[in-house]
């Protein structure tokens, strides 16, 4: 069977109307909707891009283009801190971007010309700005890198303030050493005194009993002959006794001599003592300017780092390769940078050491391979009005290893009045007046290195050391640090951008150390001088006291001991015991017992 | 969702029953494989999907091309690298090219791309015979497919489903 042959309809044309013509109007609508809404796209895609870019909000207030003349005005734009959601990282009231429509048109770009106006840094903002879906992690605030550097220096000044307090608090009397024995010597007299007085009364007691007993035995001596025998041994040890006393009253005037070369010796142990204890540790000047000035300087040093860092955030990465089929083979003579800002001029407001400042400048370079231009990126900020500063920002990606450099200057930066080092320990007051700050911090690579520089004339500083009240102390002090009146310090940086290293040289450290040396050391000296003075004297008096009483107690005894001896002396040369004759009963027959009565 | 497992389906049938002429259905598949080859995204694919659409050829059998020459072409992307290196960096050409990529939206056209160009060539090298093969296919093969596929029910309601598809109701 034959199969019947198809009818094909008449081809009416080569173009399918019907197709052609809704595309048209869609491309027409696409078209209008570019015109009219373009604004708001690009709004909605540079607010989400840098959401995305920075991890917290980002507002435009307003856009608007004009595609004929290639520009793009943005108005009421902030960027969050994401660190600080409260705080925006930026905010400027309008800028306005040029933008080259031929490089848009190759796929590319670029921002020949532009203004950011009231720029802002840092400024608190009323709303929350972290975003709602994307969490934001939290930075770990762990210690700063330069807190040992801080705390080191702290505690050395703390120490050094410590062992001053100690030593001026010392009670310095009550460890001396003459005091006590002249003390020891006034102690023992009395007991001195006493055994001396009661060998003197014994000594009468023995002299009357001789006396006595003398008489039973004149009374019959023929039967008393054994006691008479005794009686003149008793008289000899007396005698004995009696002179032993004698000599012992009569040295009493060379003991008081011994004692006075005692209490000399413990003296001048005493005076070695006092030097050593107030002797004033040398204070290292270095040492010291790290104690005072290692918090401000860390200060300078986060900031420049910090500036350093965020300029490292605006630039882009390495660019990414993205993996496509094929390569692009570019009919040019050099690659160049998917997108660029060649110039956007700057003017706002920023706060530096306290005061308000305006500032211009210029962003140069920025782009997304900065590999491929000459120049590399540029921020150069100047402040002007009242307070007048210059702040380069250069970020060069061009060469293998990042190099950064952040250079600023404030020739008259006013710094307010302060307090450096610890007030509860050793603190310099530092009255407000103008500064001159210039620094240059370069990262090659992560490595840092640079320095800052810090001069402050016409200043003038006040010390203070922790629980000192003592008012003369604190005049000489003040006295000594009257005479500087420039401070100056000088940071150089090193170690790497994450650790960075501060080494801190000053003359404040040397300076205060030697005048708090002076006015110490003449301090010390003068209280060295007014304790031994005090002591001295004290003694001289105990000794002097001393003295008198023995000079008194020998008189006393001696004229104690002559009646005694003037009893023994009749007592023997009637015994013969002084001749060597032995007593014979007739002689006591004979003895004249009248004179012997008292 | 029916619809989009179908349509593959629809457009094998729609190809093979169609009233198209063969030459309809030649230029159809031409335009097909040459937008299947390339990669997509481009000023020059999209230009080439424009005419497949605009113009009165069996689009169908074009859709259908493309698909399958996707699947083919990164099979063959070595071969269109090296085929479009030669081309791109061939000296006589090089000043052409370098006016045609400085000119705006140059950098669009996506024609410098190595793979790009070298599936352009290949699918303008296999334009004449994907164009007898097509042609093949709409005289002699299509009417007596369509008129054997016409008897099932099956082809009619993918037919059907088409008609319906187009006016949202499947």
């Amino acid at each position: 069977m034959k199969r019947p042959k198809i009818q094909r309809p008449k081809i009416k044309g080569l173009l399918r109307w019907k197709y052609v013509l809704p595309r048209l109007a869609i491309v027409l609508v696409i078209v209008l909707a570019v015109r009219f809404c373009l604004d708001g796209a690009l709004r909605w895609a540079m607010v989400a891009g840098g959401e995305s870019a920075l991890g917290a909000k980002v507002e435009i207030a307003e856009l608007e283009t004009k595609l004929s003349e290639g520009r793009i005005t943005l108005r009421g734009i902030a960027a969050v801190n994401p660190g600080k959601t409260f705080h925006n990282l930026a905010e400027a009231e309008e800028a306005n971007f040029q933008i080259d429509m031929t490089a848009l048109l190759h796929k590319r770009v670029v921002v020949t010309d532009g203004t950011i106006s009231g720029l802002q840094f840092d400024t608190p903002r009323e709303t929350d700005g972290a975003l709602e879906i994307v969490e934001v992690e939290e930075e770990e605030t762990g210690p700063s890198v330069l807190d040992p550097l801080k705390t080191a220096a702290g505690e050395y000044g703390a120490q050094w303030a410590d062992n001053l307090s100690k030593k001026l608090e010392t009670d310095l009397e009550s460890s001396l050493e003459s005091p006590r024995v002249a003390k020891e010597l006034q102690e023992r007299w009395p007991a001195e005194y006493e055994t001396l007085q009661q060998r003197v009364k014994d000594l009468q007691v023995r002299g009357k009993e001789i006396e006595k007993s003398f008489r039973e035995v004149k009374s019959n001596p023929l039967r008393n002959l054994d006691r008479l025998q005794k009686l003149e041994q008793e008289l000899q040890s007396t005698e004995q006794e009696l002179k032993s006393l004698t000599a012992k009253i009569q040295s009493l005037p060379k003991q008081v001599e011994d004692d006075r070369k005692l209490v000399d010796a413990a003296r001048k142990n005493d005076e070695a003592f006092v030097r050593k204890m107030l002797h004033l540790e040398d204070l290292d000047g270095d040492q010291l300017s790290s104690y005072l000035l290692a918090e401000e300087s860390s200060g300078y040093l986060s900031t420049a780092v910090g500036w350093v860092k965020r300029a490292r955030g605006l630039m882009p990465e390495k660019p990414e390769v993205v993996r496509s089929r094929g390569v692009d083979v570019l009919f040019i003579d050099r690659q160049r940078p998917k997108w660029l800002v060649q110039k956007v001029n700057l003017t706002g407001n920023a706060t530096l050491g306290g005061q308000e400042l305006l500032m211009s400048g210029m962003l140069t370079n920025a782009s997304s391979h900065p590999r491929l231009l000459e120049q590399p990126m540029q921020i150069s900020l100047a402040g002007q009005g009242a307070l007048e500063c210059d702040l380069d920002v250069i970020v060069d990606r061009r060469g293998e290893q990042a190099v950064d450099t952040l250079t600023f200057n404030c020739p008259l930066l006013a710094m307010p009045s302060r307090t450096l080092g610890k007030p509860e320990k050793l603190a310099v007051s530092v009255a407000g007046g103008p500064a001159q700050l210039h620094g240059e911090v370069l990262l090659t690579g992560n490595n840092l290195s640079g320095e800052i520089w810090w001069n402050q004339t016409d200043v003038q500083l006040g010390a203070s050391i922790g629980k000192l009240k003592d008012e003369n102390l604190k005049l000489a002090l003040q006295q000594s640090l009257s005479k500087l009146d420039t401070l100056e310090a000088n940071m150089k940086l090193s170690g790497t951008l994450e650790r960075p290293q501060l080494k801190l040289h000053s003359d404040l450290g040397p300076q205060l150390a030697g005048s708090m040396k002076a006015a110490m050391s003449e301090y010390l000296q003068g209280r060295t001088e007014e304790v031994m003075a005090g002591v001295r004297e004290k003694v001289d008096q105990q000794l002097a006291a001393l003295t008198q009483q023995r000079e008194q107690a020998q008189q006393e005894l001696l004229a104690k001991l002559g009646e005694n001896q003037e009893l023994l002396t009749q007592l023997a040369s009637l015994t013969g015991s002084g001749t060597g004759q032995r007593l014979s009963i007739p002689q006591l027959g004979g003895l004249p017992f009248g004179k012997l009565k008292r | 969702m029916l619809g989009f497992l179908l349509k593959p389906l629809r457009l094998l049938a729609q190809a093979l029953t169609s009233n198209d002429s063969p030459r309809q259905v030649a230029w159809a598949i031409v335009l097909g494989v040459i937008i299947g080859l390339m990669p997509k995204g481009t000023l020059l694919a999209l230009s080439f999907g424009i005419l497949l659409c605009a113009l009165r050829v069996n689009l169908s059998a074009g859709m259908m091309a493309v698909g399958i020459f996707s699947l083919i072409a990164p099979l063959l992307d070595p071969l269109a690298h090296r085929l479009g290196e030669m081309f791109l960096l061939w000296e006589p050409l090089r000043s052409s090219f370098a006016w045609l990529y400085q000119k705006p939206l140059g950098p669009w056209i996506g024609f410098n791309n190595t793979v790009g160009m070298g599936h352009l060539l290949i699918g303008i090298y296999l334009a004449y015979p994907a164009y007898r093969v097509g042609w093949f296919l709409g005289e002699k093969v299509q009417p007596r497919v369509s008129r054997w596929l016409m008897g099932y029910r099956m082809i009619r309601w993918l037919r059907g489903a088409e008609i319906g598809a187009h006016w949202g109701i499947s």
